[in-house]
């Protein structure tokens, strides 16, 4: 399975390291839990055979494999709740937490739960952009915090709406109703102020329960859980409810931002925050791990979601058969169609895709006509037509190119080159225009001129007789150099045309004399 | 289940709105007028040279169309004039019903050419129209009947 992040691999490393990032890649990719995945074994007899220091191979490899890899690979090298692990766990978790991504998610439910809230739960009551992706990563894990935690990060700052989504899925069913009265029970806020209102918000949401799915940070919407979140941008569009500054009167309480100061001090982000989560929700999670379809797989319950597979699905299919059918199928009976029916204003040509009018038919008519009469060597007769022809219809291409072809070979040069030039107008690329330009320019004693339309008609196709008469016409000039290159081009493509190697080896000495 | 469903409902949508369907119907209706335009040439090569005649556009219409030696009568495949059989409803339903619902036509371009007494030839044009997709398309096919 291709992988982003193995195009990073070191080009000076040693293969051994290869071999062991592209084994652990090949493990990610495996479906199931980690240590029933088919590669687990070889993995772990490869990372066994190391004899290095653990926390160093993990530093080496994380720079080669992708993100939730590097999860993975803390699990296979270190031991649960050792204080390496943890440190590392906390480490990964600070550098994901900006790209919540649909397989990270994945990734960290696989990881022991405890762990995990462990690592993540100090990382809400950071302020800004970070508490929320905890908490968005939070509430998707189906984590949860107990009530003191909740209100020392309602405390903390004005949060906005989709931070405040995000923590009533962190609270758990049972405690619900008691944290909401508890919150409107404490001595209140002003009413009116941020944090009244805040709190006003939150019980809502405790009291009907949590709006849908969570919210990512950086979305004003629910994000489905088969959406791979994008990375979010620092409090751009995020808010809902636009923070406002407190009234800083005596009687008030400690501005909010002071509490975030002050709680920020006391409750450092990388220290050991009094563990505020109470639960798991191992059941949610095993259902997670051990369903085919995510919980909330397109935004929608999976109780829901094979109605609504099943009725669209339907849908969809009644809806093709009756579109196929009426492809097929006619109505029952037709009206007879009139031979005298008025003729379209143009028809488009089914091969060309080019528009076809009345009197291009016509003009085709004459142009036909002309082809006989020109092939028969009639072409005082064939120019008739094909004058005609260009008399009904100018742009007529062929025509034109026809009749430069006949006062050609009529001797009536100037008229010939005439009706070339005109066909190069609206076409620069009709074939043997320039080699017929060229043979008049020749007629008219300009070498240099012939020379000129003989390399771009050669130019165009690279024929055969175009390039050999370009050739002849190059050797006359005494430029052998270049009639050798375009002699040695056809030697190479046609090896066995005479006139080619005879022309070459008559070339090469004329150089060799020279 | 999921993967029956899932084939059940995509195979009839992949093809109605698939690519693949709708290159194969145009080329469908084209490779039709191809053979359409070669039937009508070879027929023009044993039709007396005199009664070649010209057929303007918007041209006959093939389905429902008069009696021509053409198309009407197509077929016949016993050996008496009963079971000679026309593009109509009546006689043809499917072939009809396809002719008619893109009202197929055809028209013959016919020009004289003579080099001299007892050398001439007809220059014709073979046309077939159609309506397809909400366009008048156009197949053209240009052979020579010698009067001889």
């Amino acid at each position: 399975m291709g992988n982003r992040d193995t195009e990073r691999l070191p080009t000076d490393g040693s293969s051994n390291d290869r071999d062991l990032v592209q084994l652990i890649e090949c493990w990610s990719s495996e479906v199931g839990q980690p240590t029933l995945r088919p590669s687990w074994g070889r993995l772990k007899q490869r990372l066994s055979e190391s004899r290095e220091d653990v926390e160093q191979t993990y530093r080496r490899l994380e720079v080669s494999v992708s993100s939730e890899s590097s999860l993975l690979l803390i699990l296979a090298l270190t031991q649960p709740a050792t204080a390496l692990r943890h440190q590392l766990l906390r480490n990964a978790l600070l550098k994901l937490i900006g790209k919540p991504c649909h397989r990270v998610l994945g990734t960290l439910l696989f990881l022991p739960p405890d762990e995990i809230r462990e690592n993540l739960a100090p990382l809400v009551y950071s302020r800004g952009v970070q508490g929320q992706r905890a908490a968005y990563l939070m509430a998707r894990l189906n984590l949860s915090l107990n009530a003191e935690a909740v209100r020392a990060i309602l405390d903390l700052e004005i949060h906005d709406r989709s931070f405040l989504i995000n923590l009533s899925h962190l609270v758990e069913p049972a405690v619900r109703l008691s944290l909401r009265q508890s919150l409107l029970q404490d001595q209140p806020p002003p009413t009116g102020s941020p944090p009244a209102a805040q709190i006003d918000t939150f019980c809502e949401y405790l009291l009907d329960g949590p709006p849908g799915d969570p919210i990512s940070p950086d979305a004003t919407s629910t994000v489905p859980s088969n959406e791979t979140p994008g990375t979010p941008e620092p409090s751009s569009g995020t808010s809902l409810v636009t923070p406002e500054p407190i009234a800083q009167s005596p009687g008030d309480t400690v501005p909010v931002t002071q509490i975030a100061q002050r709680l920020e001090k006391t409750v450092p982000v990388t220290s050991s925050v009094p563990l505020c989560a109470t639960g798991s929700g191992s059941s949610e999670r095993k259902e997670a791990q051990s369903s085919f379809l995510h919980g909330d797989m397109f935004g929608i319950s999976k109780r829901r979601f094979w109605p609504y597979f099943i009725g669209i699905s339907l849908g969809l299919l009644i809806l093709g058969l009756l579109v196929s059918g009426s492809e097929t199928e006619g109505p029952a009976r037709y009206q007879p169609l009139s031979s005298q029916a008025p003729a379209p204003e143009y028809w488009i040509d089914a091969v060309s895709r080019q528009r076809v009018t009345r009197s291009f038919l016509k003009a085709d008519s004459d142009f036909q006509m002309g082809e006989i009469f020109a092939n028969r060597g009639d072409f005082s007769s064939a120019l008739k037509l094909f004058q005609d022809a260009l008399t009904e219809y100018p742009a007529h291409v062929g025509a034109r190119f026809r009749e430069g072809f006949c006062l050609m070979q009529m001797q009536d040069y100037k008229g010939a080159a005439t009706s070339f030039r005109k066909v190069l107008a609206h076409r620069a690329d009709y074939p043997l225009v320039n080699l017929y330009l060229g043979r008049i320019a020749l007629v008219n004693f300009e070498p240099d001129k012939a020379a000129e339309h003989l390399q771009k008609e050669y130019a165009l196709r690279k024929d055969l007789r175009v390039g050999i008469e370009y050739s002849r016409l190059l050797n006359q000039l005494g430029k052998f150099p270049e009639s050798i290159q375009i002699l040695s081009d056809l030697h190479r493509r046609f090896p066995t045309d005479l006139a080619v190697s005879s022309m070459l080896t008559f070339a090469q000495e004329q150089m060799k004399g020279k | 289940m999921a993967l029956s469903i899932l084939l059940t409902c995509l195979l009839p949508i992949i093809h109605l709105f698939g690519s693949t369907s709708r290159t194969a119907q145009k080329s469908q209706n084209l490779g039709l007028a191809v053979s359409l335009a070669h039937r009508i040439a070879q027929h023009l090569y044993i039709t007396p040279f005199n009664e070649i005649q010209n057929i303007s556009l918007p041209g006959l219409p093939i389905a429902d169309g008069s009696a021509d030696s053409l198309f009407n009568p197509i077929e016949n495949w016993t050996t008496s004039a009963v079971g000679e059989l026309s593009i109509q409803a009546s006689q043809l339903p499917s072939l009809y019903s396809f002719l008619r619902k893109y009202e197929f036509r055809y028209a013959l371009l016919v020009n004289n050419v003579s080099f001299g007494t007892g050398d001439e030839l007809k220059s014709i044009s073979i046309i077939i129209t159609w309506k397809e997709g909400g366009q008048d398309l156009l197949y053209k096919l240009q052979t020579h009947v010698p009067g001889f």
